[in-house]
């Protein structure tokens, strides 16, 4: 193959090698160039020059008539000169770009914004991008007031605004921004906070372990600097409180779902995250799998309301929604149909309880009236009884003296009582005795003691109750188990991508610098507990300010677009210009005896020259056009360059096919393969560099 | 001026020349006939390699031509006139340039040259054509244009692959016509791949008749058809009566 380019023909491939890859280099840097600067000149028109604006008003897009008047009527009167650009509005939301004068570009005004913009319809905040500046992002709120004064104190430095967390060090001049910047960064360097992360569910004493950490630090040789325990409820505890929220909300809504639990038939196995089909279009997702126990949630549909655990038989979901295997029997529990149910039979009990304590009010009272009777009764009978037993031994004595009707009453009495003395009295004696033994005032006291309670049940408000029960009641989340499932899935996905926060302990140290990992094991060790972690940050961060960022964004952008047009300009070389000479090659190697084996096959040198001519040039003109694509090194432009030469070879008849008749004809004549290449192949192939550039060698 | 001995020639499993020995005088005209596929065409493009032979050797005035280097291949090349059976003309190169454009690559004053390339256009009867394209002219044009390319160099031997087998018998005669012309005015050696059966009569000195790679038969135009001992002989003959 080598004897095809020896004859003249290489010093051809050469020049159009190096022309390709200039013009490659120019192109793709010069697109790329060109879009940077369009995009610049919009930012700059959008944004304006260079310290032309102070703040971005974010309105929204709704108010931004009534916001643009109040913005004006605020300019004139309290900042005469001052200057308003309405700019883009970015989902839902125009920003207003306001430029003070220079003489209200002071700390006060800088820091009292709110003051001054608070009341314009529809504001949704704003940003600060004074210049020059150097903006200080997620300062420690321990830190803030001692930054504050050191930046100030700093060459350059007009003044320091706080932003929120972040500080703003205006200069007095555009050229010292990297100086203060390097000063900046000096002073956060004598700064660390040393955070000790617990996890979810360990409930710490926040100061107790904070102590404890400083004194292990203290007590290790080798950690310089001093520490202060930082542990501050302003910083960053916003979000953990969310998350910690979500995730009892979690499980409040999976506690009040519907218990899902799957008896698996023989021989089928289900894995956390199946969906399993019910009659009825439920829909059930596995959560857990613990031996033959399988736990799940609905996410479609809803089960039968009852009391009782309903079983449906279950079907594994197919792709497409179809139904699969039986895969077996699924109990559902509805508790929240068990919960209301609940709440309504204690509703029911409050108000038969309210009609019970008249009803025992009164029973005891007729209790007490009862009792007071046979009281009576009791001294009445006990009366009679000495009469009667005076009676009986008077008759039974005979020393008893009366008149004629007297003894008549007294033998008709004696009679009745001879016949009551022998069966009843005595009975009746010894009732009495018992009776006699009553505690009627015992009595009286527990029936008064009852009557007492009778009358605090009575006191308590059961209808306050019964309305708060009911209020109860009605602000249980109306959900049916769908939206509870898919509101815990929901739940899921958004944890899934957050770190659950749990108890934490931050320690500042200054004037020194700790090896994180080195301090979390002997924190693990010190304090017990090999679940905390330990993480290093600083107390700030030095940001470019919004029209730096900006414009290295812009210049990302910039290199993957050369780097993206470096590689289309090496595919259109290589159709275009090397896919000729390749099926010219292939062409003349074919009269050759055909390669057998497959390594041999593998090494054809035309491959192998493809591949080649394909990384040169890819490399070459992504180096020269200063591409780059994220996450694609220089062995990978080296690679693809090769791929796509290897591939042009094999399509590179498609591409650029040659007149095998002229060719030969060419061959017969005696012709030299660079002139064959310059007066019979290249003339008429695809319009490209190679064409343009054997105009100037070919003769005919 | 050619010998050719023990020449072999394979596509993958199909043998095209299975152990071919030829000798070729100087002058000679040498016409080779033989069913399609028989390896006529393979042959006398080993001859000057724009087929590579597996096996044999190729002498061509005392060169062998298979163990020429890639010079000496392009010089030996020059001196063997080949007319291809499609033509193979450039198509983007007007008749002049296409029956020139060799000689001025390879150095000749691009004016001799073109002289020189009239001369020859009229000797093949086309005097008035040398501006035109080859897609302007009809086949047996194109076939003479070709011709007259190959002619231009005055080659020392002439390679003719079935120069008549694109054109509709019309305009066979034509190219014919002018084949025969040369064999009879010039000393040029010529090789000959047709199925011109009448032709091969007329201006060949010797017939060589092949068949699966092999030569089977050859001599005398006169001798070998009046009595044909191959298969393949005996078949051209009955055309020749026809």
């Amino acid at each position: 193959m080598l004897v095809f380019f020896r004859d003249g023909f290489y010093k051809d491939l050469v020049l159009l090698l190096v022309v390709t890859v200039m013009i490659g280099a120019v192109f793709s840097q010069g697109v790329a160039w060109a879009i940077d600067t369009y995009f610049g000149d919009t930012l700059d028109g959008m944004i304006g020059e260079y310290g032309e604006y102070d703040l971005i008003l974010h309105i929204r897009d709704e108010a931004k008539e009534a916001a643009l008047r109040e913005l004006e009527r605020i300019g004139e009167q309290s900042f005469p000169g001052y200057r308003l650009n309405q700019t883009l509005t970015i989902a839902g939301q125009a920003n207003f770009f306001i430029g003070l004068p220079e003489d209200y570009r002071t700390k006060e005004v800088l820091e009292s914004i709110t003051s001054y913009f608070g009341a314009v319809p529809g504001i949704n905040g704003y940003t600060l991008m004074v210049e020059p500046s150097v903006l200080l992002r997620g300062v420690h709120p321990a830190v803030r007031d001692e930054l504050k004064e050191q930046l100030e104190d700093l060459r350059d430095v007009r003044f320091v605004v706080q932003d929120g967390v972040n500080l703003v060090v205006v200069l007095t001049r555009e050229d010292a921004v990297s100086g203060v910047t390097a000063a900046i960064e000096d002073i956060l360097q004598q700064y660390q906070i040393v955070e000790l992360r617990f996890p979810m569910g360990f409930e710490v004493d926040t100061r107790e372990v904070g102590e404890k950490a400083m004194a292990i630090l203290r007590s290790q040789e080798g950690m310089g600097g001093t520490y202060r325990n930082v542990t501050s409820a302003e910083y960053g505890e916003d979000l953990d409180a969310f998350l910690k929220t979500l995730v009892e909300m979690r499980d409040f809504l999976g506690s009040y779902a519907s218990q899902v639990r799957i008896a698996p038939a023989p021989g089928v196995r289900l894995m956390v995250g199946e969906w399993i089909l019910l009659e009825d279009d439920i829909t059930v997702e596995i959560t857990g799998v613990f031996g033959d126990l399988v736990e799940g949630m609905i996410v479609e549909g809803s089960p039968v309301q009852s009391t009782d655990t309903v079983v449906y038989q279950g079907f594994r979901r197919l792709a497409e929604g179809e139904q699969g295997e039986f895969v077996g029997d699924v109990e559902i529990e509805n508790e929240r149909y068990r919960l209301a149910y609940a709440v309504d039979e204690s509703l029911r009990l409050l108000a038969e309880l309210e009609e019970l304590s008249v009803q025992a009010s009164t029973a005891v009272d007729n209790a007490d009236a009862v009792l007071t009777t046979f009281q009576e009764a009791l001294m009445q009978l006990e009366v009679l009884q000495v009469q009667m037993r005076q009676l009986n031994e008077g008759i039974a004595t005979g020393e008893a003296k009366s008149s004629g009707e007297q003894f008549l009453v007294s033998l008709l009495l004696n009679g009745l009582f001879q016949t009551l003395a022998q069966g009843v009295i005595h009975s009746g004696e010894e009732s009495l005795d018992s009776l006699e033994h009553l505690d009627i005032e015992a009595m009286r006291n527990s029936l008064s003691g009852i009557s007492e309670q009778i009358a605090n049940v009575q006191e308590i408000d059961v209808t306050a109750i019964m309305e708060q029960i009911g209020f109860v009641r009605d602000t249980l989340p109306n959900l049916n188990d769908a939206e509870i499932g898919q509101s815990i899935r929901l739940i899921n996905t958004y944890l899934g991508g957050q770190v659950i926060p749990g108890e934490r302990v931050q320690l500042l140290l200054e004037g020194g610098r700790v090896d994180e990992k080195a301090l979390e094991k002997l924190f693990q060790k010190e304090l017990e507990n090999p679940y905390l972690h330990t993480y290093s940050t600083s107390v700030g961060m030095v940001s470019p300010d919004a029209r730096g960022e900006i414009f290295r964004i812009l210049k990302e952008v910039r290199s993957i677009v050369a780097g993206i047009l470096s590689i289309i300009f090496t595919v259109m070389v290589l159709v275009l210009d090397h896919a000729t000479i390749f099926s010219t090659l292939k062409h003349l190697l074919a009269s050759r005896k055909p390669l057998r084996s497959l390594w041999r096959r593998l090494l054809n040198p035309i491959l192998i020259l493809g591949g080649t001519l394909g990384a040169f040039l890819l490399t070459s003109v992504y180096y020269l056009s200063r591409s780059q694509i994220p996450y694609f090194q220089w062995p990978a432009v080296v690679v693809l360059g090769f791929v796509l030469g290897v591939l042009i070879v094999v399509f590179a008849e498609r591409f650029s096919p040659v007149d095998s008749m002229e060719l030969m004809a060419a061959q017969s004549l005696g012709l030299s393969n660079c002139e064959i290449m310059r007066e019979v192949v290249i003339p008429p192939s695809r319009p490209g560099l190679m064409v343009m550039l054997n105009r100037f060698k070919k003769q005919f | 001026m050619l010998q050719i001995q023990g020449l072999r020639k394979s596509y993958g499993k199909l043998v095209a020349l299975d152990g071919v020995d030829l000798t070729v005088e100087k002058g000679e005209t040498v016409v080779i006939m033989g069913p399609s596929g028989c390896g006529k065409s393979t042959l006398i493009r080993c001859v000057n390699r724009l087929t590579e032979p597996d096996e044999g050797t190729i002498l061509l005035q005392g060169q062998n031509v298979l163990e020429l280097g890639h010079i000496e291949l392009q010089d030996l090349r020059r001196k063997v006139g080949f007319v291809f059976q499609q033509f193979n003309l450039i198509s983007r190169l007007t008749v002049l340039d296409n029956v020139i454009f060799h000689l001025v690559l390879g150095g000749m004053d691009r004016d001799q040259a073109a002289t020189r390339g009239r001369r020859v256009l009229a000797r093949v009867g086309l005097a008035n054509t040398e501006d035109r394209r080859p897609h302007e002219l009809s086949g047996g044009q194109q076939q003479r244009v070709g011709i007259a390319r190959a002619l231009v160099t005055n080659p020392e031997i002439m390679l003719w692959d079935e120069p008549t087998a694109s054109l509709d018998p019309i305009l066979v005669g034509e190219v014919l016509e002018v084949m025969e012309e040369l064999v009879k005015t010039t000393s040029t050696t010529m090789v000959i791949v047709t199925h011109e059966v009448s032709f091969a009569l007329r201006a060949a000195e010797r017939i060589v008749f092949m068949d699966k790679g092999q030569i089977v038969e050859e001599g005398r135009p006169q001798e070998v058809l009046a009595n044909p001992q191959s298969e393949i002989a005996c078949l051209y003959r009955k055309l020749l009566v026809q």
